[in-house]
């Protein structure tokens, strides 16, 4: 009797109620110890068959035992000092009933193993979508900041003119308006600043782009955020000049250091800087505006360091509205007589928050079906075991152990639907992780939520419980003599109920249906739409140099003309640009009051993407110029300051006559003169709604970070290997990202594609289980009307009309779910306004695909009760009961 | 005494018993002897059914055991006079079941079971 098999089953016997393991546990394991030998000495395979078949004992003791002592309590303590004379008749009664009942439903489920396993699979996918939803959506929607007291966190924004073009643009607030903020201590607690940006990390393999956030001191404070390692910074550090010391998050602590102990006093290369680790940040500590975007290290924010966004935390009490009238009363001022703002609190919100809801709105929906057709499964299993709870009752059963029965059945349904769909949950998550779109990147840290596992299983196993009651109660109220003499009919209001939750069923998944087909229309017509320019054999090489090695810009300017070079050289490549970006990701944008030439100031700011190009650009994207000319060579120093207009950009500026050859300029002067209009173009990717105006600019001034546009004769993927070589030849420290036109648009309606799939996957869901629901009710009453089938057949109805017969009362419930489906779609429709492009316009199509789409499933569900009803000998059908 | 037919492992356990004290383990493979491994039971279910012959005074724990020099772990059961009765009265419906169904010539012969008779 060796190893830690023993040690192992006495850990096991925790399951055991306590009484019982204090009376036997030691004796138990004395036993297995036996048995493990023994299988020992017979052979691994032994073991192995011992421990399932002793595990699986073990937790069914504990069950077993559990209801008996539920019933009997204090049996066992009034037995375990000796002999107990031998219990009363009606006390041992119960004992041996309750784990017979408990056996019984056991091996009734295991029995009928189809109704289990729909039952348990229907829990499973309703619970498992739940929770894996739901763990998503927490962390994004519903606690976006993990904080204490985190309604009271407020951004604080500056916003140019009340309305028109400028009014939805944010920006930072200038340094005066924050020291004034930190005066007004009665509505704000703290203000405190930050700024996300990005930086290169070498030193650790590839270099790799990171998110850096950069904080005042006070700000892990006002998070309520302490590190889990090490120390915040200290005020000298946050000087411009001080020492180079970094925080790690939480999971890049994790993912490059191991998690180690040790990590403050570790080094980090940052843009060619190195960085002392001085702490790790909670798990908790994530951007304090709740964006979901992944932060890898948190670093001093200098008082130089410009882009600074303003949080503060409003003092206990104070209202948002409170709050934005006294910033208003800080920013506004009338200095120039051009900027007239108020700062406007701004609650954490934004549309990435609206397509997850409307996904949990979706999944809420397919929970709801899979309860209701779990309550149809076990109603149609009483319905069916009428005649057996009558002929219980009948022969003395009380009417608690029909009860008790049922309920035991319920509570195994919903233990192994439970457990699958904790699996379900897992395998969700991993594959909403695995599919999320770039704007959920910081998810990493996303877990199932067992809260929200028990609360699922608690709704489906409460649905199944209630209406396992049903059948139990009914069955052991009814006549006994009565419902035998029936037997195998249904009972009327049981059937009724039946079927209006499949008409529920059927009007839930109608919606979702709706709803998918919408998406899925709005997403293929996004997909399909024109971009302006050929994206077919296009390609993005985005390059980062080390900017610290490349201080200046002539030093720029000729690392990039060497990787033009060499990219111009390869076989396939027909056209090179060099750019700040290319469309659909643009860097640049012009945002002030335009000024045109022969007319006042423009008195409400416009905003405008940009992109600064040399000559070939134009060529290269395949944009069409419609008036005037392109760029030249000389552009770039012309004292022209040439620029080239879209149309809506032209239209925009100048209205009704042609543009080029006009002038105008942003804010200040010199003015810019217009030297060509270009088709419209999607700038910033499908999804955007009207073209926004764009302008070109040559390029004048070559950064660390451009973009090299090439156009190939063929998309193949050697090519943008290659294209990578190329620039490593040049600058091995560059960092290098390679993109077709065709993957930069797809990623632009990600989040579409995303919620598409979802909600398609969702409604498929649906379908299935309303589709089983309708089945199980027709099947049912096809048996319940056996006899009065075959009665009528025997009178002269032919096997068309009993088809007929069966295929009425089911299109009538399907129609009925239609109906009511349709409105609560209507309703619903509300919801997606404002996430679907070009709703209106679809609504006919999707609900008459929706429709088709029931229709035929439904159908497809009656054919085999019909079929099976028309073909009824009615001799047999007469005599069956 | 009770008045429902006894479950297989009980009786089991009421027939090992009646050769002497048991522990678990020689009562498992007794049990499984008895019924060439058609009534195999897993430790915890063994116990289970123990602790309800307990309760019912069928069976109780043995005073001569463990022995000196034995394993303080390990407990020995014995057959009560209730027990035996119980045992008995199932054997003699288990018999009348038999001759019943030979009666109605639903079996022939049962050997295996005509020695517990």
């Amino acid at each position: 009797m060796s190893g830690r098999g023993p040690a192992l089953y006495s850990l096991l016997l925790r399951m055991l109620p306590r009484a019982f393991r204090e009376r036997h546990g030691a004796a138990m394991a004395d036993t297995f110890a036996a048995l493990h030998a023994e299988a020992i000495r017979a052979g691994r395979g032994r073991v192995a068959r011992l421990w399932l078949r002793e595990l699986w004992d073990v937790v069914n003791t504990g069950a077993v035992l559990r209801w008996r002592a539920s019933w009997l309590s204090g049996s066992l303590k009034a037995t375990s000092h000796g002999n107990s004379p031998v219990t009363e008749p009606g006390r041992r009664r119960t004992i041996g009933n309750l784990s017979d009942d408990a056996r019984l439903a056991w091996r009734a489920t295991t029995r009928s193993r189809g109704f289990f396993a729909l039952a348990a699979l229907t829990l499973a996918l309703g619970i498992g979508a739940t929770t894996a939803m739901y763990s998503v959506l927490k962390p994004v929607v519903l606690d976006p900041l993990p904080f204490p007291e985190a309604e009271r966190l407020v951004t604080v924004w500056r916003t140019w003119g009340e309305s028109g073009a400028g009014s939805n643009a944010r920006l930072a607030l200038e340094p005066e308006h924050v020291q004034a903020l930190r005066g007004e201590r009665d509505v704000f607690d703290a203000v405190e600043e930050y700024r996300a940006t990005s930086a290169t990390l070498t030193g650790l393999g590839e270099p790799e782009r990171i998110n850096t956030l950069k904080v005042t001191r006070g700000l892990p404070s006002l998070m309520g955020v302490q590190p889990v390692l090490g120390r915040v910074f200290s005020a000298e550090e946050l000087r411009d000049d001080g020492v180079r010391v970094a925080l790690l998050s939480h999971s890049f602590w994790r993912a490059r250091f191991g998690g180690r102990m040790d990590v403050t006093g570790s080094t980090l290369e940052i843009d060619g800087e190195t960085w002392t680790v001085i702490g790790v940040m909670p798990r908790v500590a994530v951007r304090p505006d709740g964006e979901p975007q992944a932060v890898h290290v948190w670093l001093p924010l200098a008082d130089t360091d410009p882009n600074r966004l303003t949080i503060a935390r409003l003092t206990a009490g104070t209202s948002l509205a409170a709050a934005a009238a006294r910033a208003d009363a800080i920013v506004q001022r009338d200095g120039d007589g051009t900027l007239v703002g108020s700062a406007r609190p701004v609650l954490l919100a934004g549309p990435l928050h609206e397509h997850l809801r409307l996904l949990m709105i979706a999944v809420l929906l397919l929970l709801g079906i899979a309860c209701v057709n779990v309550a149809n499964l076990l109603l149609q299993r009483g319905a069916a075991r009428h005649t057996e709870t009558a002929l219980r009752a009948a022969l003395g059963a009380g009417r608690l152990r029909l009860v008790r029965q049922f309920l035991i059945e319920s509570v195994i349904v919903a233990a192994v639907g439970g457990l699958l769909g904790a699996a379900l949950a897992y395998a969700g998550l991993r594959a909403l992780l695995a599919l999320r779109p770039v704007q959920l990147e910081a998810l990493h840290a996303v877990h199932i939520d067992a809260r929200v596992l028990l609360f699922a299983l608690g709704i489906a196993t409460a649905a199944g419980v209630l209406t396992g009651l049903r059948p139990a109660l009914s069955g052991s109220r009814v006549d006994a003599t009565a419902a035998l003499g029936r037997a195998g009919r249904t009972v009327g209001g049981t059937t009724r109920f039946r079927w209006t939750l499949v008409t529920a069923e059927v009007a839930l998944s109608f919606v979702l249906l709706v709803g998918a087909a919408l998406v899925v229309t709005s997403l293929r017509e996004l997909a399909a739409r024109d971009p302006g320019y050929r994206a077919d054999g296009l390609i993005a090489v985005e390059v980062r140099l080390p900017s610290w090695r490349y201080a200046n810009e002539p030093a720029r300017a000729s690392a990039f003309e060497q990787i033009l070079d060499g990219v111009r050289r390869m076989p396939s490549v027909t056209s090179v640009s060099l750019a700040n970006g290319m469309p659909p990701r643009l860097s640049g944008g012009w945002f002030g009051h335009v000024k045109v030439e022969g007319r006042p100031r423009e008195t409400h700011p416009s905003r405008f993407n940009s992109v600064e190009a040399d000559a070939r650009f134009l060529e290269t994207l395949g944009q069409p110029l419609l008036a005037g000319r392109g760029f030249i060579d000389g552009d770039a120093s012309s004292d022209l300051l040439p620029v080239i207009l879209t149309e809506s950009a032209a239209r925009r500026l100048f209205p009704g006559e042609p543009a080029t050859g006009r002038r105008f300029h942003f804010e200040l002067p010199p003015d810019h003169t217009v030297i060509g209009v270009v088709r419209d173009i999607r700038a910033t990717g499908l999804a955007e709604g009207d073209s926004e105006p764009l302008g070109y600019w040559p390029l004048r001034n070559v950064r660390a970070q451009m973009t090299i546009v090439v156009r190939v004769h063929a998309e193949d993927p050697q090519v943008l290997l290659d294209l990578r070589q190329v620039v490593r030849l040049t600058e091995p420290d560059a960092i290098v990202d390679v993109a077709t036109a065709r993957e930069l648009l797809g990623a632009t309606i990600a989040r579409e594609r995303f919620t598409t799939m979802l909600l398609s996957t969702f409604a498929a869901l649906a379908l299935l289980l309303a589709a089983v629901g309708l089945y199980g009710v027709l099947s049912q009453m096809v048996v319940g009307r056996t006899h009065e089938f075959g009665v009528r057949m025997a009178l002269g109805a032919d096997a068309g009309r009993i088809h007929a017969l069966v295929l009425r009362s089911g299109l009538l419930a399907t129609l009925g779910g239609l109906t009511v489906g349709a409105l609560l779609a209507g309703a619903g429709l509300r919801v997606l306004r404002s996430e679907v492009y070009g709703l209106a316009a679809q609504q006919p199509t999707a609900y008459g695909l929706a429709a088709a789409v029931l229709l035929f499933v439904a159908l497809a569900a009656m054919v085999g009760p019909a079929a099976r009803a028309a073909g009824l000998d009615p001799m047999r059908a007469i005599r069956v009961d | 005494m009770p008045a429902t037919p006894l479950s297989p492992l009980t009786m089991a356990i009421l027939l090992a018993l009646l050769n002497g004290d048991q522990h678990g383990y020689t009562l498992m493979q007794e049990v499984r002897s008895q019924t060439d491994g058609a009534l195999a039971p897993g430790t915890g279910s063994l116990y289970a059914a123990l602790q309800r012959l307990l309760d019912d005074g069928l069976i109780t724990d043995s005073p001569d055991h463990p022995a000196a020099g034995e394993d303080g772990r390990r407990k020995y059961f014995r057959i009560t006079p209730a027990g035996r009765a119980a045992a008995r009265a199932e054997a003699r419906r288990m018999a009348r079941v038999l001759e019943t169904a030979r009666a109605a010539r639903l079996i022939r012969d049962t050997p295996t079971l005509r020695g517990a008779e």
